[in-house]
């Protein structure tokens, strides 16, 4: 009861930080990025077909290698206890690592381009 | 948000509240990243155990990271284009952007505003120097309002006006977007360049 009673507080107290600090577009500001630019995105299904083949192909080769070097890895007595065949879930997850990282190294520097220019900005507020 | 009784209020400007939904859209895909990351780092980890498992903190951090590093590589990358093409490129604010792009820009704001004005001139002419009540007026192309910025703003319109008003006084002029100068288009016709303050001060004075 406690700790409800206090994550309700911290709520209360974050809610009138953000709402003096006016800072409700960067808390939501989001959804109405999605809604602005949403509706302008054009897909190129050529562009698709093409990340499609690509991405098939990087799964199927990389699965093929890693099963080759994970067998050769394994044949160490000390590694006697790992799984005894490359699985196909980590060759899908290692790839789902990988473009992850390329959203997540865009929304990094997404945050420090647009937090520069917001910083750069002459006039921020009235007060 | 105003708060009475004396307190402070604080209202971000319309450009400033664009620029922090956009930080939020960034923001909004670095805490899904970290979140992703996690999930797949710990299902990997069922299987490998010599991986730890990892907590959201951590993976936050190791996003935060990741995006340092896409930074450091984008301004390696930067600076070997500054090398190669010197004077190329000018400064503004904490960036830089080709000098001849800058040059195009500042010609494309004043040709829309030029076509905002025929527009508007268009519309007096018809209607006894009277200028449109609102933005909305729809013998008005509403891509005519639009500012050349991907932001997607339109010009700040001062309703109400007649071309008999005071001459230099701002009838339609640029959001806060492109630095400190901003284009205004004055009630005689003459567009200039004038500060957010000299905005300011020129609709204030004629308020009084």
């Amino acid at each position: 009861m406690r700790r409800i009673a206090g994550w309700g507080i911290a709520l209360v107290i974050a809610l009138v930080v953000i709402d003096l600090l006016s800072l409700w577009p960067l808390c939501f500001g989001w959804y109405r990025v999605i809604a602005r630019v949403g509706p302008e995105i054009e897909i190129s299904y050529a562009g698709v077909a093409t990340a499609v083949v690509c991405i098939g192909a990087v799964v199927i080769v990389l699965h093929w290698l890693a099963r080759w070097l994970y067998g050769g890895l394994r044949l160490a007595p000390t590694r006697a206890d790992w799984p005894e065949t490359w699985r196909w879930k980590w060759t899908l997850c290692l790839v789902a690592a990988v473009m992850l990282m390329f959203v997540a190294g865009l929304a990094g520097v997404g945050v420090f381009r647009t937090t520069s220019w917001f910083l750069e900005m002459p006039r921020i507020a009235r007060w | 948000m105003i708060l009475f009784a004396g307190m402070p209020s604080l209202q971000l400007t319309d450009v400033a509240k664009l620029r922090l939904e956009n930080i939020s859209f960034f923001l909004a895909g670095f805490l899904l990243s970290a979140f992703l990351i996690k999930l797949l780092w710990n299902y990997l980890a069922t299987d490998w155990k010599f991986l730890p498992r990892l907590t959201y903190g951590k993976a936050l951090g190791l996003v935060a990271l990741w995006g340092l590093l896409f930074v450091l590589v984008l301004t390696m990358i930067s600076g070997a284009r500054e090398l190669m093409t010197p004077g190329a490129w000018e400064k503004k604010g904490a960036t830089y952007k080709l000098a001849a792009d800058a040059k195009s820009k500042a010609q494309e704001r004043r040709e829309q505003l030029e076509r905002l004005k025929a527009a508007l001139w268009q519309y007096a002419n018809s209607h006894e120097g009277r200028l449109p009540p609102t933005q909305a007026e729809p013998s008005i192309s509403a891509e005519l309002w639009m500012v050349p910025d991907p932001s997607g703003m339109t010009y700040l319109y001062v309703a109400g006006r007649n071309q008999s008003a005071e001459p230099a006084a701002p009838l339609a002029f640029e959001p806060d977007l492109f630095g400190g100068e901003r284009l205004v288009l004055c009630v005689d016709g003459v567009i200039r360049t004038m500060t957010s303050d000299g905005i300011a001060q020129a609709l204030a004075a004629e308020k009084r």
